[in-house]
Formats: C-alpha cells, structure tokens, sequence
C-alpha cells in the first residue's frame, strides 16, 4: 500500500515536471517582454549622455520608460524606448530591444535629438559622439497659433500630428522592402514640463509613428515661448530602411536607406549591437572632410 | 476779416443824450466864463485835430465790436438695429435672408446721405444680445458724425462708438478674445423677446428713438414679445420692423448632418447615414444620392450609390447609404432631390471626405501544390517560381498588400517561408506565436492538409478569425476541405460550408462554373468599373479541372457566390496522380528545389513531384463522378468577427491553368484583380490585430440624454486580452478648441466616479484626463467599460457635434498603445426646424410698439431722416474792436499833435 502511494506520488511529480517542462519549451511573449524590459532598465541605468557645448551638461534621464513595444509583423521582438532631456526638452532618445526569432539578441539604438552635439557613454565608456544636430526645427506652416491652455495646445499638438503620414520601406522581413504606413500614436510619448525660465519652449511633445508598437519616426512638435508664439517641428529616425513623411499630402521629410548601420558611432542615428561589449570612440568628435 | 460789425456800446440813448446835453451846458457855461477864445488859437488845424480826437473817443464810446455766431451742437439720438444673426437667417439661395437685412442697411445709409438724424448703434442677436464691432467684414457704411462743428452727444459725453459696441467674448473667466471673426448667422437659437429686454440695459442717458429689427421673425420665445412691444410703447420707443425672407414657398428639404467614416479600407464597403429634415413636404418623395465630385472642374460626378427613395415626413429623419471605396480618398457628395418651390435649395447638399486608410494588408498564403519548382532566369538573375508565384505576384502586385507566402511540398511537412523572389528567405515558417498571427489580415489556405498544423496553430487560428477579425480563404486541392481532413479541425466550425467526412476531391472532373446572379453586386465579382463589360468578363469565368464537393452551404451567414456545373473528364495529363499510401517521408522544400534545379537527387527517399509516394490525405479513394449539377463553387460566410470563403475548385497549374492564363487579355488580369478583391473583401474587418489597444462604441451616432457606451480591450504583448493595463482617456473637440464658447464638453461625468482633476462642474472638461474602469466581458474576457451620458441639450448651431475620445494603454507610467474614437452627436436645433419667416409676428409688434413695417431701404431712410434732432445754443464770440493799439496810437497822435501845435503857436 505505502509503495503505491509512492508509486503514484512519483508518477504525479514526474508528470508535473514534464507538463512543466513541456510549457517552458514554448516561447512565451510575455516573458520575452520581461526579460527584454529588464534588459533595457539595466542598459539604460549604465548609459549616460552629455551635451557638449560650451559648458558640457549631463542630460537627465526620464525616469520611466516612455514606450513598451512589440513588432509581430517582423518576428519576436520586443523593447522600451528611454528619453533623456535636457532642461525638459528630449535630447536623447534611446531604443533597446531584444530579438527572440529571428535570435538576434540584443540592441542599442539611440537618436539625437539635440541641437547641439551629444557624447554617449555605456559604464564609463564612450561608445557615441555626435557633433551634428540630431535635429533641426522648422516652423510648422498654416497652423493656429498655440492656444493658451496647455489642454488646447495637447488637442492642437493631436491634430497636428495627424496631419503628418510616416511610410517606410521595411526589409527587416523582406529584403526586398515592402512598403508600409506607419501608424502615429495619437497620445504624445512624452509631454514637455511646464517652462521654465531658461526654457525656449512653452509646450511640445514627442510623437511616434510605430509599426505593431514598434517606433520607426519621431516626431517632435514644439510651441515656441515669444510673444509671437508658434509651432514648430522636427523629425528624427529610428529604423535603418528608407522613410518618407509627409504633412498634408506634401512630403517635407525623407530619410535614405542606410546600408552599414551598426556601430555608425559619429553619426546622429545609429544601432549597437549589446552582443559585445561597445567600443570607446573617444569624446571629441572626429571632424568631417572639409571642415 | 471780419464776421460781422456790431456796436455794443453800453449806454443807452437816454443816457448818451443826458451825456451829450451836459457836455453842451458845460461848454456854453465854461465859454460864458471865459470869454471867447483867443484869435490865436482860432486855428482850423488845432479845431480839426480836437475834432479827430473827440470823435475818436465818442467811436470808442460806442464800443465796436467782431461778432462771430457758432451753431450749438447737435443732438442725434441713437437708433438701435438688431440684427438677427441666428442660424434661420442663412436661408436663401441668390441672397440669404442675412444678406438681404445686410442690403437694406447699406442701401437706406446709401439713401440718407448726410441727411442722417439719428446715430445708429448695431448688434446682433440670436442667443443673447451683442454690440457688433465695426470691423466684422459687414461694410454696411453707417454714417459717423461728420465733423467738430457738429460734435455728437457720444463724443461729447466720451463715449465711443467702439466703446459702446466693442464685443468681447469672456473666456475661462479671464482672457478676451482678440481675434474678431466676420459676423455671419451661425447662432443655433433666436430669443427674440430676451433681445428686446436686454437691448433696454444698452441705452444710454436717454432711450434712443427707435429699434430697427431685421429678422425673419422665427424665434423660440415668441409669447410676451407684443407686451414688450407695447411697454416700449409707452417709452416713445417704436420698434420698426424689416421681416426678411420668402413666405411664398412650399417647404424645404435640408441634409443637416451625415454620419461618414473619415477614414476606410480600400474597396470596402462605407456606410453612410443621412439626416434630413423636411417641412411643408408630408407624403412627397425625394431621392437622396451619393455622388463623388470630379477630380477636375467640368468632370462630370461619379455616382457612388443608386439613389435612395424617400418618404418626407415634417421633421427630422435618417437614410441609410452605402457604397465601396476605391483607390483613392474620396470626397463625397450626398444630395436630397430638390422639391418645387423650396425656401432654399442650398442646404439640400451635405459634402464629407472619406480617406483610404493605407495600412498595409497582410496575407499569409500557405500552398501545398506539388507542382515542380522552376528556375527562370530573368535578366542576370535567376528567380524560382513554383505553384505559390502566380497568386503571389497577383497580390503584391497591389501595393497595399504584402504576401507572405509559406510553401508546404506536397501538403504537410514543415511550412518554408517564400521570398518575392521565389527563394525561401528563412527557417521561419508558420507564425510561432499568437502576436505573430495577428499581424497578418487573412489567410489563403491552398491544397494543404490539416495535418501541417498544430492542433494549437489551428486553435489559434479559430481564434484570431473570430475575435480579432482576421479572413480565412480555402481554395480546392487534393489536400483540401475534406480531402485534407480538415473536417474534424478547429476550422471547419470557421469555413462556410459543410465538409464530407470522406475524400472530397474529384480530380476527374471539369468544372464550369457560374456566378450567381443575385450576387452579381458581391464585391468580388467587380472586375472592372463598367457593368456591361463586368457581366461579359464574368460570363467567360474560366473552367477548372477538379473540386472539392461539399456536403452543402451552411445555413446561417453565408452567401454562395458561384455555382459549378461539373462533368466527368479526364484530368489534365501533368496533373498528379492519385496518392498511394507510403510511410517514406515526404521531401524538403530544399530537397526539392535541388531535385529541379540540377537535376540531382537530394538525400531524402525518391518522390515523384506528381505525387507519387505522397502520404494519402483522406481515408477512402477519390470519389468518381459522372456529372452534377448546380453544386456551389464559391461561397463566404461570417465567423465571429472574421470573413470567410470557400472555393471548391484548386488554383494551381494544371488544375487551374484556364483561371491562371486565359481568363482576359494578355497577362491575366482577370485573375488579379479576382483575387485582391477577395483579399480586400475578406480584410474588411481586420487590420487591427496589430494593435494593442482597440476601442469601440455602441452606436454610430447619439442624440442628446443618450449614454455613450464605451469599451476597450487591450492586449498583451502575446496577443491576449489582459485587464493589467490602465486605460486613461480624455475628450477633445473634433473643431479647434479655440473656436469653442465652452471649456466642457456636452458629456456628462458619470454620478459615481471619483474625480481626480479638480473638475468640479457636472461636464467633462475638454481635456479633462479620466480612467476606463476595468470591467469584464459577458465571456469573461478581461475589458475595460465606461458609459458617458449626454446632455439632455446641445448649445452648438450645427445639427451634430463632433468629439473625439482619446485612450491611451499605460503600464505604470509607460504607454503600451494609444488609440482613439470619433463620437458623433446629433440634435434637432430650433432654428432647423421650421424654416418660414414669420412676418405676422413682426407686423405685431411694429403695430404694438408704433413702429413701422419698412420693406424698401427708402423707407428706412425716411425713418432715419425723420428722427426728431436737437440743435443747441449757438456760440456767440464779441471782440471789442477799440482794444487794440492801433485806435490808441491814434488817440495818443491827435493829443500830442494838437500840444505841440499849440506850443509852436505860443498857447500853454
């Protein structure tokens, strides 16, 4: 009697560990997204970036990841987007992420969206150093001006932002490129603070147009703090392949197809692969021909 | 120079007399004394001197004087217009009744000239009373006060025409409103009793001479108008009236809103719901049509939907239309047939854009043919077609498809996934987990076998049709329906037609098949754009080699789009033979390529590409045919929230080649264009599997009381619906937020849910931030449900108010989605729902207030002409004309000439 109930004890244990075996053989998305969230909070913990202008200042980073994506329509990847500001304004924006099929492990890829030049550091060493702006501001044409109650200026903000269609050429599942519009999160990933007085800013947002939740282009809108107040905008990439965006069905913005993307470490976009450790570049930006 | 020359000499005659004797007896007195005077000074030149100076004197006596007259000032009492500005007055078609009021006022300005009486003061009424500034685009010329010399009783109390007339739009309490839009009738009421009250707060020190009211006389508060017409009255106030607006008319139609959607698929299918309202027209028909304006001016319209029949009844209605988007964004036009005699036939238009929503489709094709692979060489590149190419270029050949094509030899055996080249890309096969199912749109399941997938991959596929809208296709092989065992699968709950248990396949058959003709409007049978060469092209649907025959049509939603005649013949020589049970393992996608490309065989066991050596699919032989009739060929059907098709016939060479190559002209365009169709019209509820966040409403439109019922489903990163997301969401204006009169929006915030904003009033502010709360489905799914009443009334003018609700899907402080949804209000305002003027009520109150009907500018001239004018006391300016040194140089000349004449001739 007592070693049937062994018996049928151990055949119970055994069956449990196999069904709980048999479970863990399955990829599942949602630990994928665990794992790749505490991928990106230990990155971006060991990243930090400066401005290097006149007086080097050490840009802050927002405390909470601003976006948690997935991207089904290119396999099993999943990441977060991290900001870091600069007296409220985004200055740099980073995405990191992890490929589970294709494996393609883990990435780093970071945007400057600084007017002036940015050096990144990853524990200590410098792995990006951008001299040019990431980012150039333009005036946003036939718009009302800023309203005067932020909740007007985030409904303005809204309705600006749907004026503008991002398409991308996609080869990340084709090497072909299959052509894809973007979809634009309606809701501002991150809302500027209120102004302060060194600030050049009454009120912006940083927008993004995704495939799946995926970020591809950002879009920065921006009031200008003056007594004749305007909007103004800027985009910036965040995916190698070719990109196109148009505001009212005219195109005011394209970005090329980038063949060598990873390690471009002097370059305003760029993709470093986590796989090895990054390489130190040096802070003081290599100067380009001709300059 | 002088104005005019008075004496004003202080003293009267009498006195100057009185004077004038004394001067007499004092000289006669002082002679009698004195005696004569001396010969010497018996002189005529010292006499003429004392003349000179004595007269000189008696002059200044006499005081001359410069009298200049000024008219006093004169007093122009006001008279006040009051200019309807309510929404009724945009009536018209050559002239509005607005424009017509606006006509009269400059024309009887142009007529008055500067025989103006009267200082006229505009506002505007309709909700409430307003002075109108004068810059608000009227150009009405009203005469100002014309120069110093005439100062008006405003100038000279200080107060301004602007300022009395400046208009200011109080908002949140503190600002003005700068910006100054031209006047136009847009107010969604018209209390013209309230006007008329509040016009008496306007008066200044004294009531003016009269209003002057320029209105169709349609207003909501009419009862106690003609006693306040009498008590101004007894004011001396006359209130004239200037009725505008036709009431010779039979009635009007008006298309005062529509329900589009802004944005849609391409080739789907667009409701449209239409509200109009009628008056004078009960138990007339009109038709409302759906047009699509020409891309170029002189193009004719493109008729979107056959015109709809309707019955008018007085009031407010609604019409359901439809039609099917094409290629391109559309504006559209909806009209209502106009009626004879209409007030207006202006409003019998409604226009909307619908956008073509460019998200990309995607279609996963999962072939099982056992035809060859072939190398062809294009160029300097070499490109490999297979049984997959055809239908695969056919979809991408669209750009807003993209064809995901997996490739299973022989039907079973690991899924290859195929480039648009032709090559396999990666060891990526069937989508590995929910999310990545999701991402596609539909699937084309083409003569492959049930034992490829999973019984997981087909559950999930269940899934994703029914709930996340995706399409399912199934084409006919020897591996399909029940040939393919697909009968006792997940999926044959899914497919639209009922499967044999048995092997299903008729390989040698012909089919020759029919479309339905009552489904000729299907979607899928539009080939091209006209009807007539449609019905041709359909007419000469290929025939096929093979089918899949079905125990029959499922009752319930499903729609059987062609039927087949089949007859016994012989199967096409290549096509494969029929299977023979084998336990030898079927080649690899790779095994086989090699196999076909050099010639060589490959290490798996020898398979004949016919299909010999292939595992038999089905449990018995393929069942022979003589012939059949009437057997449905193409059907689709409902699942959930998916679309689904069935099609009995294969599409793969040899089976299909009539269908493949020789349906249309040159490079099978039939074929193409059959087969986006199908992808368009199965995708029709999809496109929102890759999406995190989706919201919905439980109506299309409300009307005011109604509660909005909002749901919301997120979904994890695997696709599943999860209640671990905080939903927040606010609501915007669909028009800017500056031209909104309110900080609220017309939804009420529900009784009991606690407020975090601060908001305290009962409306939700625009941009007011607030939570979805978490509340199940009746499945037990995890959701999120909030229901938002609102108001019983609407203050906008339009017939509908537009919002949009925003929701974003946060874990802790992180977006995961965000999403939106158009909410769409409609109201019956007053001013929309009787569309005659009334003049009898305007006649009254002109008889009841002592004023007059004017009906021609002169009339209002003579009005203004005759306003009863104060003139003042004129300003009268002397100037004693002795006080100036001129006269007194002369006094003072004459004195001393007369001394020293007397001291050369030896006097004292």
């Amino acid at each position: 009697m007592h070693a049937h109930r062994l018996t049928l004890s151990l055949a119970i244990l055994v069956t449990l560990v196999m069904a709980t075996t048999s479970r863990c053989d399955e990829p599942k998305d949602d630990s994928m997204q665990v794992e790749a969230a505490a991928m990106a909070k230990k990155v971006s913990a060991q990243c930090d970036f400066t401005t290097e202008g006149t007086v080097p200042t050490k840009l802050e980073m927002h405390s909470v990841p601003l976006l948690r994506w997935s991207n089904p329509t290119v396999g099993q990847v999943f990441g977060e987007v991290y900001l870091w500001t600069d007296n409220g304004r985004p200055a740099v924006v980073a995405s990191m992420y992890r490929w589970f099929s294709p494996k393609w492990g883990d990435s780093l890829e970071v945007c400057s969206l600084s007017e002036t030049s940015v050096t990144g550091r990853k524990g200590g060493v410098a792995f990006w150093s951008v001299e040019e702006p990431g980012l150039s501001l333009r005036a946003l044409k036939d718009v009302d001006s800023p309203a005067k109650q932020p909740a007007g200026r985030l409904a303005q903000m809204r309705r600006m932002a749907g004026d503008f269609v991002a398409d991308l050429v996609d080869t990340r599942s084709d090497v072909a490129g299959v052509s894809r519009q973007l979809r634009l999160l309606n809701q501002p990933i991150y809302r500027y603070p209120a102004p302060g007085e060194k600030s050049t800013y009454s009120d912006g947002g940083l927008f993004t147009f995704v495939e799946g939740t995926d970020p591809e282009v950002f879009l920065i809108l921006e009031a200008t703090k003056s007594d004749a107040s305007e909007w103004r905008f800027g985009l910036v990439r965040m995916n190698r392949d070719a990109l196109r965006v148009t505001f009212r069905n005219k195109t005011i913005w394209t970005a090329p197809f980038i063949e060598d993307v990873l390690n471009r470490s002097r370059e305003p976009y760029a993709v470093f692969s986590l796989e090895r450790p990054l390489k130190e570049i040096g802070t003081k930006p290599a100067r380009k021909k001709g300059q | 120079m002088l104005a005019s020359l008075s004496f004003l000499t202080p003293l009267t005659v009498a006195v100057t007399a009185v004077i004038a004797a004394l001067l007499l007896i004092s000289f006669a007195v002082l002679r009698w004394l004195g005696g004569p005077p001396a010969a010497v000074a018996r002189r005529w030149s010292l006499i003429g001197i004392r003349a000179a100076a004595v007269a000189t004197l008696i002059v200044i006596l006499l005081n001359p004087s410069d009298v200049s007259q000024t008219p006093g000032p004169i007093d122009r009492p006001d008279v006040f217009y009051l200019l309807d500005s309510s929404q009724s007055m945009a009536v018209g078609d050559q002239e509005t009744r607005f424009n017509h009021a606006l006509r009269m006022m400059r024309e009887a300005n142009l007529a008055v000239g500067d025989d103006l009486h009267a200082q006229v003061k505009l506002f505007r009424f309709g909700h409430r009373l307003a002075a109108v500034e004068e810059d608000r685009g009227l150009n009405l010329g009203i005469p100002k006060p014309k120069s110093a010399k005439q100062p008006s009783v405003a100038a000279s109390s200080g107060i301004t025409q602007s300022a009395i007339a400046a208009e200011t739009l109080p908002r949140n309490g503190s600002t003005t409103k700068t910006k100054v839009a031209p006047l136009a009738p847009t107010d969604s009421d018209t209390q013209l009793l309230t006007a008329l009250r509040q016009a008496s707060s306007r008066f200044g020190r004294r009531p003016p001479a009269g209003l002057v009211l320029f209105t169709d006389g349609r207003a909501r508060d009419e009862v106690g108008v003609e006693q306040l017409a009498a008590q101004y009255a007894n004011l001396k106030i006359p209130i004239h009236v200037v009725p505008v607006g036709d009431n010779a008319k039979g009635g009007d139609v008006a298309i005062v809103a529509s329900v589009v959607p802004s944005r849609a698929r391409r080739f789907s299918e667009v409701e449209v719901q239409v509200f109009l309202r009628s008056y004078g027209y009960e138990g007339r028909r009109c038709t409302v049509s759906l047009t699509s304006p020409g891309a170029a001016p002189g193009d004719a319209d493109r008729t979107l939907s056959a015109p709809v029949p309707v019955t008018l009844h007085d009031g407010f209605q609604s019409v359901g239309l439809s039609f099917r988007t094409d290629s391109k964004t559309r504006k559209v036009r909806i009209h209502a047939s106009e009626m004879p005699d209409e007030v207006s036939t202006s409003n019998n238009s409604f226009s909307a854009e619908v956008q073509i929503d460019r998200t990309k489709i995607r279609v996963l094709y999962i072939e099982g043919s056992t035809q060859p692979l072939q190398p062809i060489q294009r160029g300097d590149k070499y490109e490999v077609r297979g049984p997959y190419s055809d239908l695969q270029q056919a979809l991408t050949e669209d750009e807003d498809i993209e064809c995901v094509t997996l490739h299973a030899p022989y039907g079973r055996g690991k899924l290859a996934r195929i480039a648009e080249a032709g090559a396999s890309t990666t060891a990526r096969g069937f989508p590995e987990t929910v999310a990545e199912l999701s991402a596609f749109d539909a699937i084309i399941l083409s003569d492959v076998g049930a034992d490829s997938f999973s019984e997981q991959q087909l559950q999930w596929l269940q899934t994703w049709i029914g709930q996340r809208g995706g399409g399912l296709m199934m084409v006919g092989g020897q591996r399909s329906f029940g040939a393919g065992r697909w009968e006792d699968s997940p999926l044959a709950e899914v497919l639209p037609v009922e499967m044999r248990r048995e092997n299903d396949w008729l390989p040698g058959t012909q089919v020759s098949v029919q479309p339905e003709p009552q489904a000729m409007s299907h979607p899928l049978w539009t080939i091209v754009a006209d009807e007539q060469e449609n019905r041709n092209i359909l007419a000469k649907f290929p025939s096929f080699f093979g089918a899949n025959r079905w125990v029959g049509v499922k009752p319930n939603l499903t729609r059987t789009l062609a039927m087949s005649n089949l007859t016994a013949a012989e199967p096409p020589s290549s096509a494969p033979k029929p299977v023979v049970k084998t336990d030898t393992k079927p080649p690899s996608y790779f095994e086989t390529l090699q196999k076909n490309l050099t010639g060589k065989k490959g290490t798996a066991p020898k398979v004949d590409p016919a299909g010999a050596g292939e595992k038999k699919p089905a449990t018995t032989t393929p069942e022979t045919l003589t012939s059949a009739a009437n057997q449905p060929a193409i059907v689709v059907g409902q699942f959930g929230r998916g679309r689904t098709m069935a099609m009995a016939m294969p599409i793969t060479s040899p089976w299909a080649n009539d269908f493949l190559s020789k349906w249309g002209q040159g490079d099978s365009k039939y074929y193409g264009k059959f087969w986006r169709n199908a992808v368009y019209w199965l995708t029709e509820s999809s496109s929102i599997g890759r999406r995190r966040l989706v919201v919905t409403a439980d109506k299309k439109f409300y009307r005011p009381g109604e509660t909005i019922s909002l749901t919301a489903a997120a979904f994890d990163e695997a696709a599943n619906q999860t209640g671990s997301y905080r939903i927040t969401s606010m609501i915007e204006p669909q028009t800017s937020l500056s031209d909104l009169e309110s900080n609220y929006s017309p939804i009420l915030w529900p009784d009991d849910k606690p407020r975090e904003s601060g908001e305290s009033g009962p409306f939700i502010a625009w941009g007011e931030e607030f939570d979805l709360p978490r509340v199940d489905t009746a499945a037990g799914k995890p959701g999120f449900s909030l229901q938002l009443p609102i108001a019983d009334a609407l203050t906008v003018g339009s017939a509908s108010q537009s919002l949009r609700v925003e929701l974003t899907a946060m874990e802790e402080f992180t977006q995961v989605d965000s999403t939106s949804i158009d909410i769409q209000i409609l109201h019956d305002p007053f001013e929309q729902q009787n569309p005659f003027p009334n003049h009898e009520l305007l006649a009254s109150i002109a008889s009841h207030s002592g004023g007059k009907v004017i009906s021609q500018p002169d009339q209002l001239a003579e009005v203004l002409r005759k306003v009863p004018m104060k003139a003042g006391v004129p300003i009268i300016k002397k100037t004693p004309l002795w006080s100036n040194w001129f006269l007194w140089s002369w006094l003072l000349g004459l004195l001393s000439l007369e001394w020293i004449l007397r001291r050369l001739v030896g006097l004292a």
